[in-house]
């Protein structure tokens, strides 16, 4: 992780050299002192364009896949994810209805609120509709999850055509981007990241008692339901973080946990915190391809992760059923 | 130590069980018997609350209705007829599971949960096990986790739900007599679903004959391993030599026999 963040700050239209950004970075830490530093301008890229891009990556990616791990914990379902779930796409909308009545300016507060309230919604509303099927079976919840998605896409859709001004601004932040106006967004998702992240790391142990079935998980003395709640409010609120800032970035979710669970088993002990790490680095790397293969234009991030993940998910899928 | 009074449960107005009511002193093993559907697998859900029921249940003096559902859990530890197995879970790990009802949330295990996880393994001869996946242990070797998933929890109550349906005669005695010699260890009081009469008989104080949701008897082995009643409850054709210690039976041993009129 570490070593991608240092290659993130340094790949770019204006290349700097690795070495010398570990060096400036270390040299910024206080009582160190670094001889080999970068000139001032660019340790100003570094530090006002780079370095902001980088941590963005870091917590988004880290909000991601830990999220898709704990959803699909919660959920006893190896395809729950931000997505299936209907909390990504009710984040979107959540969003772009901030950004239409005009909440987006004044940005902080605004966007997030409105993405984790729809974000809330849609998982409530997915929830509602997939349990009421038989068993309240995870295929129902996952099918409710889509319609839920197809319809929270329709009225974002409905939204931004009648709001046509807005609808660049509107586009680029739905294909995912990590471009940052500094270091706003990373305050802005920080203390989402810290309250949701926290939450789930600290209580990870819950999720393997979970993962043996309410009825067993009650005979250890846990309240299933409540615990459920609760994991679904941290996950979702993480979810309504990073898409209110980076917009609908795929699969990082899902591929991830998937990926730590393949190499290191099945312990959320082990899964959560390292999805977590996984994820920033691999959010931060999928960057830096998003900026250096079209040079100079940028791809947007979600592409990249689309045309990555979905491929690589769909193998996963393949050896998963052997 | 456990005890219930006049338990009733009905699903879609079915009948699943009806006035039943007993009494287990600590440190005694209660096995509950009875034909497919008697009720055996309901009485012990509903003896940690986890069905809809009239009457009451009371561990250690106390109705679980008023318990807190972790501390029930720390009383009361039950071993479920098929566990559930997490995909690709390790064997120490999944029996660190058990110390969930010692822990509350934003608590993590601490170095004595760890230490309690280790001398059951070692307990049940399982310490060689903890690292391994449990998809690679034997059903003997798993049956054996379970029990010590439960045991690590401390419970004064264990239930279990027929700890020996999967097993061949060899394993079924290993578990039963491991049971056995960790009652010996410390007062712990057992209630277990049996479907074997004779492995009933030899390893549980006493015997509680369920039928359609009812208690049919309820005693010492001499006293419910008996031959009339037996063959009505479960409509079958069998014999039974009562206990003969000289012998090694410590129990009346229950033989199902081929119906004469299938003979002739």
């Amino acid at each position: 992780m570490v070593v991608i963040a240092v290659l993130g700050c340094a790949l770019g239209p204006v290349p700097l050299s690795p070495v010398r950004v570990l060096a400036t970075l270390i040299d910024l830490l206080p009582f160190v002192t670094m001889d080999d530093t970068l000139s001032p301008s660019q340790t100003a890229i570094l530090l006002k364009l780079r370095l902001p891009r980088v941590a963005l990556g870091l917590l988004v990616g880290g909000l991601l896949a830990g999220c898709g791990a704990t959803y699909q914990g919660v959920f006893r379902n190896p395809l729950a994810d931000p997505y299936l779930l209907g909390a990504a796409s009710g984040a979107g909308l959540g969003a772009v209805t901030a950004i239409t009545i005009g909440l987006a300016g004044d940005g902080i507060w605004g966007v997030p609120l409105f993405a984790f309230v729809g974000a809330l919604a849609a998982v409530a509303l997915t929830y509602g509709l997939g349990a009421t099927g038989v068993n309240g079976g995870t295929t129902s919840l996952i099918l409710a999850g889509v319609a839920v998605s197809a319809f929270a896409s329709a009225v974002q859709t409905f939204l931004m055509q009648s709001n046509t001004e807005q609808l660049k601004e509107v586009y680029s932040w739905l294909l995912g981007r990590l471009a940052t106006s500094g270091w706003r967004d990373v305050l802005v998702v920080l203390p989402y990241a810290l309250l949701s992240l926290g939450f789930v790391v600290i209580n990870r142990r819950i999720l393997d008692v979970m993962a043996l079935g309410d009825e067993e998980a009650t005979m250890l003395g846990l309240r299933p339901n409540r615990a459920r709640i609760l994991f679904v409010l941290a996950a979702t609120l993480g979810t309504a973080a990073a898409v209110s800032v980076s917009g609908l970035i795929g699969f990082v979710g899902i591929v991830v946990p998937h990926l730590v669970r393949l190499v290191f088993g099945s312990s959320h002990r082990v899964i959560i915190p390292l999805s977590i790490i996984v994820g920033a680095a691999l959010l931060v790397g999928t960057d830096i391809v998003a900026r250096m293969a079209l040079a100079p234009a940028e791809i947007p991030i979600g592409v990249v992760t689309a045309f990555l993940g979905a491929p690589f998910f769909l193998l996963l899928l393949r050896s998963a059923r052997r | 130590m456990i005890s219930a009074y006049g338990l009733g449960v009905r699903i879609a107005g079915k009948v699943l069980l009806d006035q039943v009511s007993f009494e287990v002193p600590a440190g005694q093993w209660m096995g509950i018997v009875g034909p497919n559907g008697a009720g055996k697998s309901t009485l012990l859900r509903t003896l940690v609350g986890l069905t809809r029921h009239t009457g009451a249940v009371a561990v250690a003096d106390r109705n679980i209705r008023t318990v807190p559902a972790k501390e029930l859990a720390r009383m009361v530890a039950v071993v479920v007829q098929q566990p559930v197995i997490p995909e690709g879970i390790a064997v120490g790990d999944y029996v660190l599971l058990g110390r969930s009802a010692h822990l509350g949330l934003l608590q993590r295990e601490t170095r004595h949960d760890r230490a309690r996880v280790t001398a059951v393994l070692a307990q049940l001869e399982l310490t060689e096990f903890a690292e391994r996946r449990m998809r690679t242990l034997s059903g003997g070797e798993l049956q054996r986790v379970f029990l010590a998933r439960a045991l690590v929890a401390d419970p004064a109550v264990l239930l279990l739900d027929e700890p020996t349906t999967a097993l061949d005669i060899g394993h079924q005695q290993e578990v039963l007599g491991l049971i056995d010699r960790i009652r010996g260890t410390r007062e712990l009081t057992i209630l277990s679903t049996m479907h074997d009469l004779t492995m009933a008989g030899e390893y549980a104080d006493r015997i509680l004959l369920l039928h359609n949701g009812r208690v049919l008897r309820d005693g010492s082995p001499a006293e419910v391993l008996e031959p009339g009643l037996l063959a009505g409850t479960y409509g079958a054709t069998l014999e039974v030599i009562p206990a003969d210690p000289v012998r090694g039976f410590g129990g009346p041993v229950v033989v199902p026999v081929r119906s004469r009129a299938d003979l002739s």
